[in-house]
């Protein structure tokens, strides 16, 4: 009779602890659920070179002459282009904008995530610039952007990031351009779970 | 006899109150606004870096609007202003706003409308018109005076 007993004992202990392993990965489940966030990163990126883009190019090919000011700095990049960073992202964006003579570039085979080769006018000498780089931001999320474009699966705490070319032409003389834009997000905090 | 009897009482009401707790978790646990807000509010942000000045956008909320509580306007859950965009679909008693942020950086003033349903009645819209930094709050404020159903009707009339 004791020898029963005990046997149902032992059983309830294991029953337990089955229920308090199912209990504690319910649990655990739903309160990831519930801290879910929906990385965004890399479209903001985008969305900011694009915002860019229709600044540097508000019509068409050709560039708006106010770029090319030699007293435009940052500060007033940022203004003439509509961009108003609040205080506490101010150190969450990064971008950097590089104007070349088009004969100072050439063509560079890339391969994307997916192995695709494409044309990319990468390899421009610095002797061609054709006026100052315009930056904001602090530059080691621009580079951790420019790795995580070309290494999509790096670590989470990486800034996301976008690369983009931009042809066009400077009316004044009729000038070919080549920018290149460089532009990325951190954002760690908001978009990635856990932090 | 009298052993077996007692542990087994003794399981049962572990078992129950394991069970109440399981169940009251679940129950507590089930539709989240959290996720909800948070999407929704880099969802407005996008939307507000993405326009021009004097563009006029309609967000289908249709399938959030059952979680929005407390309110006596949908359009009370959102907030766009001063670069940021807050999100709470429950309003607390508090006068300080919970819920879920995120920051845009497109310089330009938005105003958030009154929800519009569609003539249909299934689907709810929010209006968020934008503005550029030289509009005068005088214009902004004849805008939003104009109230919802004005709002509502001059858009789904561009609509057909």
């Amino acid at each position: 009779m004791r020898r029963i007993s005990c046997k149902a004992e032992v059983i309830a202990i294991y029953w337990f602890i089955i229920i308090g392993i199912v209990l504690v990965s319910l649990v655990v489940t739903v309160m990831a659920n519930n801290q879910m966030k929906v990385d965004m990163r890399n479209v903001e990126a985008k969305v900011l070179a694009d915002k860019l883009i229709r600044c540097l190019m508000p019509q068409g090919s050709y560039f708006d002459e106010r770029v090319f000011d030699k007293n435009l700095d940052s500060v007033k990049f940022l203004d003439l282009c509509g961009l108003k960073f609040s205080e506490p992202d101010k150190s969450e964006y990064y971008f950097m904008i590089k104007f070349y003579n088009i004969d100072s570039c050439a063509d560079a085979d890339v391969k994307d995530a997916n192995g695709v080769v494409s044309k990319y006018a990468g390899t421009c000498d610095e002797n061609g610039l054709i006026r100052q780089t315009i930056s904001f931001g602090p530059k080691t999320i621009g580079t951790e952007g420019v790795f995580t474009e070309m290494s999509p699966d790096a670590g989470l705490s990486l800034a996301r990031g976008t690369r983009t070319n931009l042809y066009g032409i400077r009316k004044s003389d009729g000038k070919k351009i080549i920018v290149h834009i460089i532009t990325a997000v951190s954002k760690v905090k908001e978009n990635v779970m856990y932090t | 006899m009298s052993d077996i009897l007692i542990s087994n009482v003794i399981y049962i009401v572990l078992a129950v109150i394991v069970l109440v707790f399981g169940v009251g978790f679940i129950a507590t646990q089930t539709s989240p606004t959290g996720p909800v807000e948070n999407m929704y509010a880099k969802y407005f942000a996008f939307l507000v870096d993405g326009a021009k000045p004097d563009m006029e956008i309609a967000v289908d909320i249709s399938s959030i609007s059952n979680k929005i509580s407390g309110y006596v306007s949908y359009v009370d859950a959102f907030q766009i202003q001063n670069g940021n965009v807050n999100v709470q679909l429950k309003k607390n008693s508090g006068s300080e706003r919970l819920g879920k942020n995120y920051n845009y950086f497109n310089n330009i003033q938005v105003a958030l409308g009154q929800e519009c349903k569609s003539p249909d009645g299934k689907r709810v819209f929010l209006i968020v018109k934008t503005f550029s930094t030289e509009t005068p709050k005088s214009d902004i404020d004849a805008y939003m005076n104009k109230g919802g159903k004005e709002i509502c009707d001059e858009f789904l009339a561009r609509q057909k």
